[in-house]
């Protein structure tokens, strides 16, 4: 039966104010992945050594014997790597924070909110007061440790799930406790330890893109990778999640499984991120915010642009780090911290409810 | 509260006690580094001693630890272990004097410092500054404490704690000629490399407690940083960081230095480190000290090319025999101004003029 | 053909419904009555599987469907807690067909979706977010959502709480001509008694958990009925057209002395 003509007219506007959305969306997606090219390529510029930008480019693309060999190993072992680990971190800490708000249902939600960088710090510092060090790859001792207790408290806030039921409240709460657990055990740590040693702990925490080798940028690009193609396949679930749970499970979605399985995802992506660099804290909060507003919850775009902004706020930190002390390594978890808090504030002004 | 309670109650015990023993003894006058007019009892028996163990024996002469009656153990036994065992060795009695702690660990005690009834109280500037009132209590407690600092890497606070503890101690004509000596020193570098002229070296200095594989600490206007100042290098660092930060190593690889220096100490728990001091062996140095070479990039670096990267004692910096590692630095970046100096024939002849040990070790030293 | 058999949903060792059981056929709309906790809600969710419960639920010719079984053709809409996101309310909409979607949406899906939120009335709405809208526009946009499932059975938790009067009468009737057009079977919990008596096609009566009546509205309402399950006198008069017309009076004493069907 067709509809009645005034209905017939407002379908055709309908469809086309929808497609004009749509397409809005997409502009602001592909318009922040063009942004992160640009200053991905700014910040492989910028660099204590003021290169010439035309050197910088043939380092990149010529052969290695005729390009300038100061030139090519800054670029190469220095620049390089550091600025695609802050992409890594930056998109694996957007991307979890973006799943952690969409399955706990709650705003505050981040990796960081719920305990995973302060169990990381504390696996970094304990490592680093005893002057442990792993046999054959002693260098990595620092990251596996951290890596290692990322993962449990993971564990932790999921037994509390399990015993308790996998619901958003429950997880919340036990993620802030683990928060202030690890955190205090991460200040008796700094207690106990000398200057220097306190020193070598507290620097770590700050976070910094000092430690990025190819090794680093391969392993948390692995990680990375899998977990995007994990949560990509249930895009249309998650999205559905922010229904509420009843409304979910009556479209057939099993929330505990999903929940448990997102969550498990997610502290893996956070534990590669944090274990290499420290504990970088906001930017798992404001990216999927910034990326909310621009382009709504369809995870399909929620989730990548999450993952660009994520990227954007730590290559941009990583510049201004750069710039502002050139002969120094400013601690990148600074910066963003910085950077984040205004942009935090900015939210909450602009009337933030629109977007949660 | 209890606790202050007890401390108030000895505080009061002991001061009355020193004012009866000590009522009718001398008392001398005494200038510390922080401009502080102090009385202290001539003649002291009785020290306690924070930091600065091998001036003091410098100062001394071979008895000066008969007096010491209290030192911070941790500040000798664990920052210069090699160090302490040499001097332990040549003088067991050191290793049974009492312990009050260090001061930078928050370990300090003031119950042992002042149940030890010391006559006056040396520390370090650094070490006043971190004790904050407790200082107040311990003059409370009829303890004078002065205040000696070679750490500020000058001349004048160099030449003033030497005159100072010599006072002290009733060794001023020794302590007279230590510094003298350290002044006459460092008069000459400076002579020299105002006749040599010329633009100053770029040099760069690190601390190699963490090895090659990490970049550690730079100095810019304190200890190793304000002697390269004074050997008439240009300290990368100076303006690029504050203090206790690594250096970008991009930006180490812009500057392009011509002379390197790496310091390293008694670090045998790590494994990576620049080993130096008492009982090591050349051969352990160079091989913790070569893989700062393979760094990316450093062997594009001018000091790499040339040869010029150094290893230098940790522990000589803030020393009255500190002039010698200056004298070195001097000698890299000047060679031909010092060409008949030789540091490390001077350093380990001040110690077999002043000091009850050998300086047998490594304590400069040069990749190639 | 839906045919449920002793259903029994327990909260810990409370039972909430004890043994019902009850057979709709397709294309039928039924209204079910009751007072507040007499288990209405637990009944639907029970069926549609999203509370553990006992018994069988068989549709046509597929005997005893499991609960994760059910999705495919049991739609459940709860009752509006007045939650909101930002989602828009086209994509809504599409999440009613969860299974269908992909990193790229059908056109045809979505042309259907915005056909629907016209029908409703809501194509103004545009591509407003949930937060944006009223309380009565969001529960259209989950019945659109419910019926853009096209599901065989259709389980509403008082569709018609938060709407205006226009509206629930829109409501209701898309839902009874959706059940005739497309053999759907429809049950919707609800509180008005006049309504459900004018637009179901069969009304079932529950009281503690148990169903006390079971049939047609002429046949079933009566002025003992609702006294018995609501407290309520009532006036109970039959039109002109043949519909019930029925008009609370006053509040009375619950006598809890109905015998189950």
């Amino acid at each position: 039966m067709p509809l009645p003509e005034n209905e017939l007219i407002m379908t055709s506007q309908t469809i086309k104010s929808y497609r004009q959305l749509v397409a809005r969306r997409f502009f602001w997606a592909l318009f922040t992945a063009s942004g992160l090219a640009i200053i991905i390529i700014i910040d492989i510029l910028v660099g204590p050594a003021f290169l010439n930008v035309f050197d910088v480019l043939a380092s990149l693309v010529l052969p290695k014997a005729s390009v300038d060999p100061m030139v090519y190993v800054i670029v190469h072992s220095i620049r390089l790597p550091m600025t695609l680990m802050a992409i890594l971190v930056g998109a694996s800490l957007g991307i979890a924070g973006a799943q952690m708000q969409t399955i706990l249902g709650n705003p505050l939600a981040s990796p960081y909110t719920l305990g995973f960088s302060a169990a990381a710090g504390f696996g970094a510092a304990v490592v680093i007061l005893f002057g442990l060090q792993l046999p054959l790859i002693p260098e990595f001792t620092v990251p596996v440790a951290a890596f290692l207790t990322a993962s449990l408290a993971c564990a932790l806030v999921y037994g509390f799930a399990h015993v308790r039921g996998i619901t958003s409240e429950i997880m919340i709460l036990a993620g802030i406790a683990t928060l202030f657990l690890f955190q205090s055990l991460q200040s008796l740590i700094q207690y106990l330890a000398a200057p220097e040693v306190l020193q070598e702990i507290v620097f770590w925490l700050f976070g910094s893109m000092l430690k990025a080798t190819w090794f680093s940028v391969s392993v948390s690009g692995g990680i990375l990778l899998i977990s995007i193609l994990l949560l990509a396949r249930d895009s249309w679930k998650l999205t559905a999640l922010r229904l509420g749970d009843e409304r979910a499970r009556s479209l057939g979605i099993n929330v505990p499984r999903l929940r448990l399985k997102i969550f498990i995802i997610v502290s893996f992506l956070t534990a590669g991120a944090v274990a290499f660099v420290g504990t970088i804290g906001f930017v798992g909060l404001v990216a999927p915010h910034i990326a909310r507003m621009l382009v709504g919850e369809d995870q399909r775009l929620f989730m990548p642009v999450s993952g660009i902004m994520g990227a954007i706020v730590m290559v941009g930190a990583s510049i201004a780090s750069k710039v502002i002390s050139p002969g120094a390594v400013v601690p990148i978890g600074i910066v963003t911290a910085i950077v984040g808090v205004p942009f935090l504030f900015a939210l909450i002004l602009t009337g933030k409810k629109r977007h949660w | 509260m209890f606790n202050r309670l007890i401390t108030g109650l000895m505080a009061l015990a002991v001061s009355m006690t020193i004012l009866f023993t000590t009522a009718q003894a001398e008392t001398i006058t005494v200038s510390d580094t922080m401009g502080r007019k102090v009385q202290v009892p001539a003649n002291a028996k009785r020290i306690l001693l924070g930091f600065y163990f091998e001036d003091f024996y410098a100062i001394g002469g071979p008895n000066a630890y008969d007096k010491v009656v209290a030192i911070s153990k941790p500040a000798w036994r664990n920052w210069r272990n090699s160090q302490w065992k040499t001097y332990v060795a040549a003088n067991p009695k050191i290793a049974k004097i009492a312990d009050v702690g260090e001061v930078d660990a928050g370990t300090f005690s003031i119950e042992t410092a002042i149940a030890a009834r010391p006559a006056v109280a040396i520390i370090a500037g650094w070490q006043f500054r971190a004790l904050g009132d407790t200082v107040a209590k311990l003059e409370a407690a009829g303890i004078p404490v002065v205040v000696a600092d070679y750490n500020a890497q000058t001349v004048e606070k160099h030449v003033i704690s030497t005159r100072m503890i010599g006072k002290i101690l009733g060794q001023e004509e020794r302590a007279q000629k230590l510094a003298d000596q350290y002044a006459t020193a460092v008069a000459d570098v400076e002579s020299r490399i105002k006749k040599a002229g010329g633009d100053p070296k770029r040099v760069y200095v690190e601390i190699g407690s963490k090895g090659a594989g990490e970049f550690g600490n730079t100095y810019t206007d304190h200890m190793w940083g304000r002697i390269v100042g004074l050997a008439g290098g240009n300290n990368i660092a100076l303006g690029q960081v504050g203090r206790s930060t690594p250096l970008n190593p991009e930006y180490i690889l812009a500057t392009n230095p011509q002379a390197i220096f790496i310091a390293g100490s008694y670090w045998t728990n790590r494994k990576n480190a620049v080993v130096m001091g008492f009982g090591v062996k050349p051969e352990l140095t160079r091989a913790r000290l070569m893989p700062y070479t393979k760094r990316p990039g450093w062997q594009s670096i001018d000091a790499v090319k040339s040869g010029e990267v150094h290893a230098l004692y940790h522990g000589g910096a803030r020393t009255l025999y500190d002039f010698t590692f200056l004298q070195y630095i001097a000698k890299v970046l000047y060679p031909k101004a010092f060409a008949d100096v030789d540091p490390l024939a001077n350093h380990r002849k001040f110690y077999e003029t002043w000091l009850p040990v050998k300086a047998e070790g490594v304590f400069m030293l040069k990749l190639k | 053909m839906l045919n449920v058999t002793g259903l029994t949903v327990k909260y810990g060792s409370l039972s909430v419904i004890t043994d019902l059981a009850f057979s709709l056929e397709p294309g039928s709309f039924t209204a079910l009555l009751g007072a507040n906790g007499t288990g209405k809600s637990s009944l639907l969710k029970g069926i549609a599987g999203v509370i553990p419960a006992s018994g069988g639920v068989s549709l046509q010719d597929r005997k005893n469907l499991q609960p994760h079984q059910r999705g495919d053709s049991i739609a459940y809409m709860p009752q509006d807690t007045g939650a909101t996101s930002s989602l828009t309310v086209i994509e809504v909409i599409l999440l009613g067909r969860l299974r269908s979607l992909g990193m790229q949406v059908p056109r045809s899906l979505e042309n259907e979706a915005i056909s629907i939120l016209s029908g409703f009335g809501l194509g103004a709405l545009e591509t407003r977010t949930l937060e944006e809208i009223s309380g009565g526009q969001r529960q259209l946009v989950y019945l659109a959502q419910s019926l853009f499932r096209n599901p065989d059975i259709l389980l509403l938790d008082e569709p018609t709480a938060a709407l205006d009067l226009r509206h629930q009468l829109i409501v209701l009737d898309r839902v009874s001509s959706h059940c005739r057009k497309n053999g759907t079977i429809a049950i919707a919990a609800m509180h008005d008694l006049s309504l459900a008596a004018k637009c179901a096609d069969r009304l079932i009566c529950m009281s503690d958990g148990k169903i006390v009546a079971d049939g047609k509205p002429t046949e079933v309402l009566s002025v003992s009925l609702i006294r018995d399950l609501y407290g309520v006198e009532a006036d109970l008069v039959t039109g002109s057209n043949g519909i019930l017309h029925i008009t609370p009076l006053n509040a009375v004493e619950l006598e809890k002395t109905v015998s189950p069907v």
